[in-house]
């Protein structure tokens, strides 16, 4: 593994309209994807993580901040450019079967990304899709089918497949295994892992799995009502998370416990999480954080080096430390 | 102990889509009053279409082939379409899988958790308030007074699911069936939730069957647990012989697909393949096209469910034959 930073995110922040407020999405986060490293990123629904996948490959415009991949910022860049890092910044979705196109087979499917490069000749684009295929688990029997022949897991593995045709540096994984049975998961999981160390790919790894995050990432960061509020290492995450949400969140996985006598009180975090139009003021978690302070209903805590690559937003760790 | 839902033999097909599909093929359960039932499966293993079925829920063009769903000496299957809504949301108080399907949108929320106590004339309006008012604050959910007057879309995932158990509960019903009522929901809300449904069954005494794909849930708050595959229980388990001796080789690869929190990457035990959908009914065992350990005779007979303990029973030639050679 390299430690040479792949995708530099800087002070970025997105707002959406919703009737006359303005809710924000993605607030301030800077984060870096070092080549070849899995970069998972969790958080409840809506705290912005898939904004924060877009943003990420140029998908979508910043209001602020930058986004560079390979140096090369994606929010300057011109279109030509732009389209030029595209086929290095790739993104697979959760819903494979609306993401496919229905009506032509697997092979064209793959081929598509390829077409609209312009890469390569008809002959050799086939033979590239039969690479491609054996690469992701699948056969170049599995061409000609259509996508609605193939499996929830054999269309995950087509997108993955066509999202590999111009040899990407990053993907973008946003809840692939979510419509996934749990062994399908796991076949998922392993074709993952293996093209990160063989094909060097970098991911940025978009789950409410916090079991399938800790297993592939090797940094994980934690979203809370579009901040980033804490990132470090999966171990050091892992063995002190050093903010009160990373831990609740982590602490409300429900593992099989030895027996029932074994099992542990259902632990709960009082309260629903806020509306992002009721953002509360100060941290945005004082209003179920067992930890609250005076401080953390008015000021915002900023996301301080709390360890070593680890990084928290949280007044009682400061105040500790 | 009583059973208080009996379900023998039963089979459900879905004749008319192009190549007919059998989704529940001969599917036999129990579940004794005051008991956590959980049901767990891959998708398609047919844990919804049976529950529906017995509630005569289901819709379209399936169709029940034959068997027996017994509920306080009536057989559910069977019984007039008045007389199930005397049962349905009174004696059965139902939780869906799907968060959209269980509210009506165009509702408020106050007026869905009064409707069962007034639909089957349990008490008068007011009684019916108070009590939908104090079942939300049970539940956990903040400020009932003002979220009476909400509509669905105002609230917050965990807090629309929260008021689906309410409705589910408002009668008083002796049993619960819940298809995956937390799946939709984050995992610190998940827990949330849980955590108040299973104190508002047991102060009610209730039975409750839960479907879930997460044997985390299951294995948490359950009592037993059954295995369903192929519409067809692969095996039947109180919770220690679950979570200790499970024996049937696809429960054992559910629990080793299990992903572990370790943080860092080891192989991951697969069953290869995916969930099959049954286009005839199968003759042998169900999950033989995967299974690791398939021989012969699983390709043609139908494996019976052996019992291994006194709460323990699977079905696999496997574990039939070990008995036969250690007895
Ligand atoms: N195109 C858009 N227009 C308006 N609002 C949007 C848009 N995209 C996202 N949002 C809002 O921005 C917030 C963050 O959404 P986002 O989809 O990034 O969250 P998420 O963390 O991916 O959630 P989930 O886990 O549910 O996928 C949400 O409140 C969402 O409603
Ligand atoms: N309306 C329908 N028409 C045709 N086939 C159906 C219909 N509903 C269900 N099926 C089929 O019946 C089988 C069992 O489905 P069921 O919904 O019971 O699975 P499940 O175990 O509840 O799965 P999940 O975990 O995805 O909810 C599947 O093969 C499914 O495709
Ligand atoms: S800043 Fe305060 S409210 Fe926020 S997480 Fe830290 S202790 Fe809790
Ligand atoms: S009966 Fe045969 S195929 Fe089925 S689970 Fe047992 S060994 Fe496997
Ligand atoms: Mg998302
Ligand atoms: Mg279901």
């Amino acid at each position: 593994m390299s430690d040479r930073p792949f995708l530099q995110i800087q002070q970025i922040s997105k707002s959406f309209a919703l009737g006359k407020a303005r809710i924000d999405a993605v607030r301030a986060v800077s984060m870096t994807i070092a080549e070849g490293e899995t970069f998972g990123l969790v958080g409840e629904s809506g705290s912005g993580k898939s904004t924060l996948g877009r943003l990420a490959i140029g998908l979508m415009k910043p209001d602020a901040g930058s986004v560079r991949a390979s140096g090369v910022d994606l929010v300057t860049a011109s279109p030509a450019k732009l389209r030029e890092m595209r086929k290095s910044l790739q993104i697979v979705f959760q819903d494979a079967q609306s993401a496919l196109n229905g009506r032509v087979s697997v092979a064209s499917n793959i081929m598509e990304p390829l077409v609209i490069h312009n890469q390569g000749t008809p002959s050799e684009r086939l033979r590239r899709i039969g690479g491609l295929l054996e690469r992701v688990g699948l056969t170049a029997a599995h061409g000609p089918a259509m996508p609605d022949e193939l499996s929830g897991g054999q269309l995950q593995r087509v997108m993955i497949a066509r999202a590999l045709a111009l040899g990407p540096k990053l993907l973008v994984c946003d809840e692939i295994l979510s419509a996934l049975d749990l062994s399908v998961q796991a076949q998922v999981l392993s074709l993952l892992e293996d093209l990160r160390l063989t094909e060097h790919l970098a991911y940025l790894f978009i789950s409410h799995n916090l079991s399938a995050v800790s297993y592939l990432s090797q940094v994980i960061g934690v979203m809370y009502l579009g901040e980033l509020v804490e990132w470090a290492p999966t171990k050091s995450l892992l063995e002190k998370p050093g903010h009160p949400y990373t831990k609740a969140l982590f602490d409300s996985i429900l593992d099989v416990p030895e027996s029932k006598a074994a099992r542990k009180p259902l632990t709960i975090l009082p309260g629903d999480i806020p509306s992002v139009i009721d953002r509360p003021k100060g941290c945005p978690f004082h209003t179920r954080c067992p930890l609250t302070m005076d401080i953390c209903r008015t000021v915002p805590p900023q996301l301080v080096q709390v360890g070593e690559h680890h990084h928290a937003a949280c007044h009682a760790i400061h105040a500790a430390g | 102990m009583s059973t208080v839902l009996k379900i023998e033999d039963l089979a459900v097909s879905f004749p008319s889509t192009d190549k007919r599909i059998f989704a529940v093929n001969g599917l036999s359960l129990e579940v004794e009053r005051g008991e956590w039932l959980g049901v767990v499966g891959e998708s398609g293993s047919g844990k919804s279409v049976s529950l529906l079925a017995c509630l005569q829920l289901l819709t379209g063009d399936a169709h029940i082939d034959r068997g027996r769903a017994w509920f306080e000496g009536k057989d559910l299957l069977r019984v007039k379409r008045k007389a199930m809504r005397t049962i349905l949301g009174r004696k059965i108080g139902m939780v869906f899988q799907n968060l959209a399907n269980g509210l009506d949108p165009a509702m408020r929320i106050g007026a869905q958790v009064m409707e069962p106590m007034l639909a089957h004339a349990l008490c008068n309006k007011p009684e019916a308030r108070r009590r939908a008012l104090s079942l939300l604050a049970e539940l956990g959910l903040s400020d009932p007074e003002r979220q009476f007057e909400r509509y669905p879309f105002e609230l917050s995932g965990g807090m629309r699911q929260r008021v689906m158990i309410a409705v589910a509960l408002a009668a008083e019903p002796e049993l619960l069936i819940a298809d995956e009522p937390t799946t939709a929901l984050d995992t610190t809300v998940q827990v949330q939730v849980l955590s108040v449904l299973q104190a508002a069954c047991r102060k009610r005494q209730m039975t409750v069957i839960m479907v879930t794909h997460d044997l985390g849930v299951a294995t948490n708050v359950c009592d037993r647990v059954v295995v369903m595959y192929g519409g067809q229980v692969m095996e039947n388990a109180e919770i220690d012989a679950f979570i200790q001796r499970s024996v049937h080789p696809y429960t054992q690869g559910l629990k080793g697909s299990m992903i572990p929190i370790t943080g860092s990457s080891g192989t991951l035990q697969q069953i290869q393949g995916s969930a099959a959908i049954f286009h005839q009914v199968p003759v042998g065992c169900p999950f033989a096209a995967r299974c690791p350990h398939a021989f012969e005779r699983c390709q043609t007979e139908r494996p019976k469910l052996v019992r291994l303990g006194a709460e323990h029973e699977a079905a696999c030639h496997l574990v039939d034959q070990e008995c036969a050679n250690v007895g």
